[in-house]
């Protein structure tokens, strides 16, 4: 083994170094591809979708809440006592009257 | 330099290389995971920023429709009671002119007397009364002493009466029917103000 031999040895093992830096190359622009994917498909996902409905789901709940309160006072509006309809006429009689 | 030094420097050449090939890839690897990393946080903040936009709009338009339905089932509720005050106000009204009962013949009368004061005036020769049939002589028997020729007129009305003069220049609206379409208005929030407070709505 001799100096020439060593010399042959280090430019191997540059090549390898230059090798895996190739590689490394290679990892980043697959990583900058599939990041590139990732932000393209992002606009609809089904992910989106899915919250969406449940988030709908809980606004039908809230809704229909809503509405069943509505209804109750609606119902007690149309179950007002009939002693209160005669005052009420009554009132309408005086002014018509004007008495 | 013996044979041991050599392959021992060689040994050094290879240890060297290996250790620098395997720091590039894992720097590689750790650039690539943040590259992953930081596309995927931006997908997740650009989801939650549409997402919350969707929300709101969705909440916004399901909660107002159910808003604006509960509304008027309350508007359609109060309606129908108010509609059934008037209904039976109206029959009362009846029954008063009907029965000539003294707040009837005291309205006919001021009715008489606010017609004559609208519909009469120096260029008028003659009044023309309309009146319920039934009301015809007790209005008669209030127009005995009138400043003016008054003519009586059968109409179809509850009571109350309208007036005008010969030409239908002027004329006056006093017949019950009127009287309460014209005070419908106020009278709707009266009766609000009589029946809905205190039922919640």
């Amino acid at each position: 083994m001799s100096i020439a031999s060593i010399l042959l040895e280090e430019k191997k093992a540059m090549m390898y170094v230059e090798e895996a830096r190739k590689r490394a190359q290679e990892i980043i622009q697959r990583a900058r591809a599939e990041a590139e994917r990732i932000l393209r498909g992002s606009s609809d996902t089904e992910a989106m979708r899915m919250e969406l409905r449940r988030y709908e789901e809980s606004l039908k709940e809230e809704a229909e809440r809503i509405l069943s309160e509505h209804r109750a006072r609606a119902e007690r509006i149309r179950a007002i006592p009939e002693e209160l309809i005669e005052k009420a006429a009554d009132l309408v009689v005086r002014e018509v009257l004007g008495s | 330099m013996s044979s041991e030094q050599l392959e021992a420097l060689k040994e050094e050449i290879w240890r060297r290389a290996r250790e620098r090939a395997e720091r590039i890839l894992k720097e590689a690897e750790m650039e690539a995971e943040r590259i992953l990393e930081e596309a995927k946080k931006r997908v997740e903040e650009s989801l939650r920023s549409s997402l919350e936009s969707e929300k709101i709009l969705l909440r916004r338009r399901m909660l107002g429709r159910a808003l604006s339905e509960g509304r008027r089932m309350l508007i359609m509720a109060k309606s129908e009671v108010v509609e059934k005050v008037f209904a039976r106000a109206l029959e009362k009204l009846r029954s008063e002119a009907e029965s000539k009962s003294e707040a009837y013949r005291s309205f006919l009368r001021r009715s008489l007397e606010q017609a004559l004061d609208h519909v009469s005036g120096p260029d008028v020769d003659e009044v023309i009364v309309y009146a319920n049939e039934s009301d015809l002589d007790l209005i008669a028997s209030m127009i005995e002493n009138a400043p003016v020729s008054m003519r009586l007129e059968r109409a179809s009305m509850i009571g109350g009466l309208n007036a005008s003069d010969a030409g239908g220049q002027r004329i006056y609206y006093g017949s019950i029917e009127s009287r309460l379409e014209a005070l419908k208005p106020i009278l709707r929030e009266k009766i609000a103000a009589t029946l809905f407070r205190g039922v919640g709505a």
